[in-house]
């Protein structure tokens, strides 16, 4: 968030929203629907914003959602949870875009 | 002059070799939102708005920053440029405190306009209330940060069109906010002419005349218009 300069919104705003996704996310307050807009938020900043740092900023969230999904899934409000599901997706998650 | 040949959502489009895609799609009735461009000024591509597909290119391109090109293939309004366009509608509604029932705007806002028209009815991320002051030092003008969406027309109209720069930019990311001078307020700023261009390029409620309430802010670009058009081709055309 430090990083970016300002000048195009997608990273000056996007970024800011992405870290506050992923606080959200930590603190167990996200359901599963923050995580769906996380990703579209993450597929966003990377094709429009101006720079390289934009277009790389959510590299590394998209990388551990492609890798790490369970972590983010257990780390999800319970009852937004699908636990059944989790199990069942987590070794072909990396499939995912 | 060269003469171009390039589609447009499918529609063969002719264009002057210095036409930006932007202009072309204009002249042909097509119409791509825009944000931080305003006709006379230098282009910055930097609202995102107006980016579209261009085969050939994995890249999305700023139509009003991208020249056109012989045999150019450009799509403007497909599923996906519109599902980023009202993501940065969203983006910037969430980012600032950008109520309408309040706004001196009201009604006459570009990003409002831009919100009707591209269908952004919701925004799905959290707001984050800015706190930024509001400068009324000036005695004409007013300039509210929160409302400001950093398009910088007010730091090129300045710049560009009165000459003075008193205008500018400071702070980073999510902290940027325009200034005058050297961060003075805005009635200390010694450069400034009060000419009031700023004011008048100014797509949301940031910049206002003072006295103005609710809704009852309305620009008069035609004056910009006006200038540009005297300076640029000698033509007085009112």
């Amino acid at each position: 968030m430090d990083e970016s300069c300002g000048k195009c919104i997608p990273c000056r705003a996007g970024t800011v929203q992405m870290h506050h996704l992923l606080t959200k996310i930590l603190d167990g307050k996200a359901t599963l629907k923050d995580l769906q807009k996380l990703e579209e938020l993450c597929d966003m900043v990377k094709n429009t914003s101006l720079c390289g740092l934009g277009q790389t900023a959510p590299n590394p969230v998209l990388s551990t959602l492609r890798f790490f999904r369970h972590e983010y899934l257990e780390l999800l409000r319970p009852e937004s949870a699908p636990a059944p599901v989790k199990s069942a997706t987590t070794p072909e998650v990396s499939t995912h875009a | 002059m060269a003469a171009k040949t390039l589609t447009i959502d499918g529609k063969m489009v002719g264009a002057h070799e210095d036409q930006t895609i932007l202009e072309a799609a204009r002249d042909a009735g097509i119409k791509i939102p825009t944000l931080c461009h305003l006709e006379g000024l230098s282009d910055l591509g930097a609202c995102r708005l107006c980016l579209v597909e261009v085969k050939g290119s994995n890249r999305l391109q700023p139509a009003c920053a991208i020249k056109v090109a012989e045999g150019m293939e450009v799509q403007t309004h497909s599923e996906r440029l519109q599902k980023y366009r009202r993501m940065i509608l969203e983006l910037l509604f969430a980012e600032r405190n950008h109520v309408c029932a309040v706004c001196v705007s009201n009604g006459h806002c570009e990003l409002q306009n831009l919100a009707i028209e591209l269908g952004m009815d919701h925004v799905r991320f959290d707001y984050r209330f800015s706190g930024f002051d509001v400068d009324i030092t000036h005695n004409r003008y007013g300039l509210d940060h929160n409302r400001c969406i950093l398009c910088t027309r007010c730091v090129r109209v300045c710049n560009e069109v009165e000459g003075a720069h008193t205008w500018d930019v400071a702070g980073r990311g999510a902290d940027a906010r325009v200034i005058t001078d050297l961060k003075q307020p805005w009635g200390e700023a010694d450069s400034c002419t009060a000419c009031g261009k700023c004011v008048m390029a100014c797509p949301t409620g940031a910049l206002f005349y003072k006295g103005s309430t609710v809704a009852e802010m309305e620009r008069d670009r035609t004056r910009l218009e006006f200038i540009v058009t005297a300076r640029e081709k000698k033509q007085w055309i009112v």
